[in-house]
């Protein structure tokens, strides 16, 4: 999912992650008045390799989502022909970014089409406030070896509530601090890694497949975890096939291998 | 020697900390306090010695759960040297003939406090003096403490209890 990413000045790029934003022209939108003066153009690219987002506005606010992209790069083209008074409100905020760092463009267009202008941190949901809720009781409170932490209560009352929701917010959650808060994704596989891996089955194991590639260590170290607890043949697996770069995480993962090459069958 | 339960992790360089400083993280999720006092374990510096420990934290009042833990060691004079006090209490595990070994570093300040994590830090990332206990090995440990009958499964707490019970308890190998 791409994400509004800082940015900070025009012409600057700034690559996070993954993800990146291009800036030529952004400024906070001046407003026009209804005197039909001459658009100025302004254009945000945003990317990701992975996936991508595009937002088009035209006349009174049109959107439309996604559009076209060039090669790996989208080209956001914000046309301020006449932006209506919602838009007028929003595009200083996505002009800033500061204000959005972390909220997915999604949300952003969520909130344009809704009557009224809402800050997109703001929770708007049960989904967002388990999100929120969730995120500051593990930064309240680290996670400790051998001992239950609160969030797995949280994780697993809101899996009971709505699986499928449930899962859609962890990796929301993931995919969005990755790469700035890594300590609290860390915290956050671990969690998921001492949930029964019936709960978690599939989903689980891309989530962890996903977190060995990271790049940071605590991760890394939270997904091998993970593999350990739910153990099996398809752990098993994805455990051979990791090489880790860290002496100390790769002899874990060997011994974890030893372990469970004892009890899986 | 002393020996105390780590968060290895925690104790990682990061790209926007210089190779040998160290996380503020490690105060809070690693050197967690009680009344400005941080517990050890005495044990040899044999590594089966270290298991001991391993033991004791797992039949402690707060282990709930199998999890890999990581333990790092060094001798007893290094923080005696750098003026840390040391007192010795009972330590809080249901091995009793474990009880003994335990001490306490006493009347820890900021300063202190981050000084130990000084002396640490080193040995924790060279790795020389850490001995990890996968869920498997700490396992082993406990259920053979049970069948020694240093332990008595039932002074475990309620969810060690219950975990033990989904594994079968069986005696080690």
């Amino acid at each position: 999912m791409t994400q509004v990413l800082e940015a900070k000045a025009p012409g600057s790029t700034h690559a996070i992650g993954r993800d990146w934003v291009d800036t030529e022209t952004v400024k906070p939108c001046q407003d026009r008045g209804q005197d039909n003066s001459p658009p100025s153009v302004k254009r945000v690219h945003f990317g990701s390799r992975s996936n991508v987002d595009t937002i088009v506005w035209g006349k009174k606010g049109e959107f439309t989502v996604p559009a076209s992209y060039d090669q790996d790069k989208v080209v956001v083209q914000a046309l301020g022909t006449y932006l209506s008074s919602r838009l007028r409100q929003v595009l200083p905020f996505i002009a800033s970014c500061e204000a959005l760092a972390g909220t997915p463009l999604n949300d952003v267009i969520k909130s344009l089409s809704e009557p009224g202008i809402s800050v997109p941190h703001q929770p708007e949901n049960r989904n967002d406030q388990f999100r929120s809720k969730l995120i500051a009781t593990l930064l309240d409170e680290s996670i400790e070896d051998g001992v239950t932490h609160p969030a797995e209560g949280l994780i697993d009352e809101a899996l009971r509530a709505d699986s499928s929701d449930c899962q859609n917010g962890l990796s929301r959650v993931l995919v969005e601090n990755y790469s700035t808060r890594p300590s609290l994704c860390a915290s956050i596989i671990r969690c998921i890694g001492r949930l029964d891996d019936v709960r978690v089955r599939g989903w689980g194991m891309r989530v962890v497949d996903d977190a060995l590639q990271n790049r940071d260590a605590e991760v890394r170290e939270a997904a091998i975890r993970a593999l350990e607890a739910w153990g099996g043949s398809e752990a098993l697996d994805m455990l051979r096939r990791h090489k880790d770069t860290e002496v100390w995480l790769d002899e874990y993962v060997q011994q974890v291998i030893v372990d469970l090459s004892g009890t899986t069958a | 020697m002393l020996a105390r339960k780590i968060s290895r992790a925690k104790w990682e360089p990061k790209e926007y900390l210089a190779a040998d400083e160290i996380r503020a993280d490690v105060i809070s999720g690693c050197l967690r306090t009680t009344g400005d006092t941080l517990s050890w374990w005495r044990c040899t510096d044999d590594e089966e010695d270290v298991a001991e420990v391993a033991l004791a934290l797992a039949a402690g009042p707060k282990f709930e759960r199998f999890d890999t833990i990581y333990v790092v060691r060094l001798p007893e004079a290094v923080f005696a040297n750098a003026g840390l006090a040391s007192e010795s209490t009972d330590g809080e595990t249901a091995v009793k003939d474990l009880r003994p070994r335990h001490m306490d570093l006493v009347s820890l300040d900021v300063e202190r406090l981050a000084m130990v994590a000084r002396i640490l830090g080193p040995l924790i990332r060279s790795g020389d003096k850490v001995v990890r206990f996968t869920k498997a090995q700490l396992m082993t440990i406990v259920t053979t403490a049970i069948h020694e009958e240093r332990l008595d499964e039932n002074d475990l707490t309620q969810e060690l209890q219950e975990k033990l019970a989904w594994h079968g308890d069986a005696p080690p190998s």
